[in-house]
């Protein structure tokens, strides 16, 4: 987590985390990196972070979870605190600003990849895609509030596939 | 007003920002800014050079904007009180969340997972939609080379299982070169 905390940009690193936990460690199997992927994507307060507590909880529970929680963040709150004013004025040299551009770049496409691979194994219904989409365009093209799509979705979609009323 | 009433108060309007944080940090940023603000723990530009900071340091940006934030005036003691802040909402859901996945061969936890996967799923693409547009329109060299190591990065990463490590070294590198 450490390692991952400090080659992670760009705000996302599921893809990383799945390649170190599931391909590299075999701590998880894919099924299970997919759960813990969905559950931190629902959770509030930021996907990577919620990520790395949710697979450090599964690994060996609570205390694990927090482990891997600190770890992931604890390498960037050193170099804030200890050497942030350098970063900052780094960060407009553009050669440093070219890097961090590319960063963004990469994580925009393991975002991607991760949405691809979830949804593949995730979307097996009718029901799956039509709540993926909506939640999708209500909350980005169409900018509404995420605790105003999601809650009904989540109440809707439990509904209908409790009742079979959608193949 | 005392230092550690202060510093109550930051870590009440930072707990209660996380609670509602469905998305990340930037979905809370503005009335967090007008609390920090209002307190007089900071200025306006203060507030946004810590978020620029946390934005370009390695990990995720909510808990090290906390520790930033904490950090004037109240020192280890205060990052890490708004840090907890920060992190204890998320974590208290997540964890329940991760407790109906792993009940997850009971039917109805099977059904509400099935449910939460696919929503994962729309949420993750709502993600994408707002890192794309933080690529800087006003400069179309730089857009041209962030869109083009997307697209490569996507083909690479689903169609021949490149590591992601190399993706992010690589696009670093070519960043840079290119600047």
């Amino acid at each position: 987590m450490l390692r991952l905390g400090l080659v992670s940009f760009g705000g996302n690193n599921a893809l990383l985390m799945s390649r170190m936990v599931v391909e590299e460690q075999g701590w998880l199997s894919h099924a299970e990196m997919d759960d813990a992927v969905a559950v931190a994507t629902l959770g509030p307060g930021g996907n990577s972070s919620n990520l790395s507590y949710e697979v450090g909880r599964r690994l060996g529970g609570v205390c694990s979870g927090l482990t891997a929680y600190a770890s992931m963040t604890i390498p960037g709150i050193v170099l804030g605190l200890t050497v942030g004013e350098t970063i900052l004025s780094l960060s407009s040299q553009p050669m440093v600003a070219g890097a961090i551009n590319g960063a963004e770049a990469a994580a925009v496409a393991m975002m991607i990849a991760i949405g691809v691979r979830l949804g593949r194994r995730s979307l097996n219904q009718r029901l799956d895609w039509i709540l993926a989409l909506v939640v999708f365009v209500v909350i980005g093209p169409l900018d509404g509030a995420i605790m105003l799509a999601v809650p009904p979705a989540v109440a809707m979609g439990y509904l209908v596939r409790s009742r079979g009323w959608m193949p | 007003m005392h230092q550690w009433n202060l510093l109550g108060r930051l870590t009440i309007q930072v707990f209660e920002a996380a609670l509602v944080a469905f998305g990340g940090l930037g979905v809370v940023l503005e009335p967090l800014q007008r609390a920090v603000v209002a307190l007089g723990l900071m200025s306006l530009s203060d507030f946004a050079r810590l978020y620029a900071l946390s934005s370009v340091l390695p990990g995720p940006n909510g808990p090290i904007f906390m520790a930033l934030v904490g950090w004037p005036g109240f020192g280890l003691i205060g990052s890490l009180t708004v840090v907890a802040a920060w992190a204890f909402p998320s974590l208290l859901i997540t964890h329940q969340l991760g407790r109906i996945s792993a009940a997850g061969e009971h039917p109805r936890a099977a059904r509400l997972l099935s449910v939460l996967k696919a929503i994962a799923v729309g949420l993750i693409f709502d993600g994408v939609l707002a890192l794309l547009s933080s690529f800087n329109l006003a400069m179309p060299k730089e857009t041209a080379l962030q869109m083009s190591i997307t697209l490569v990065g996507v083909v690479l990463l689903l169609a021949f299982k490149l590591n992601p490590l190399w993706l992010l070294l690589c696009a670093m590198a070519l960043g840079a070169a290119v600047h």
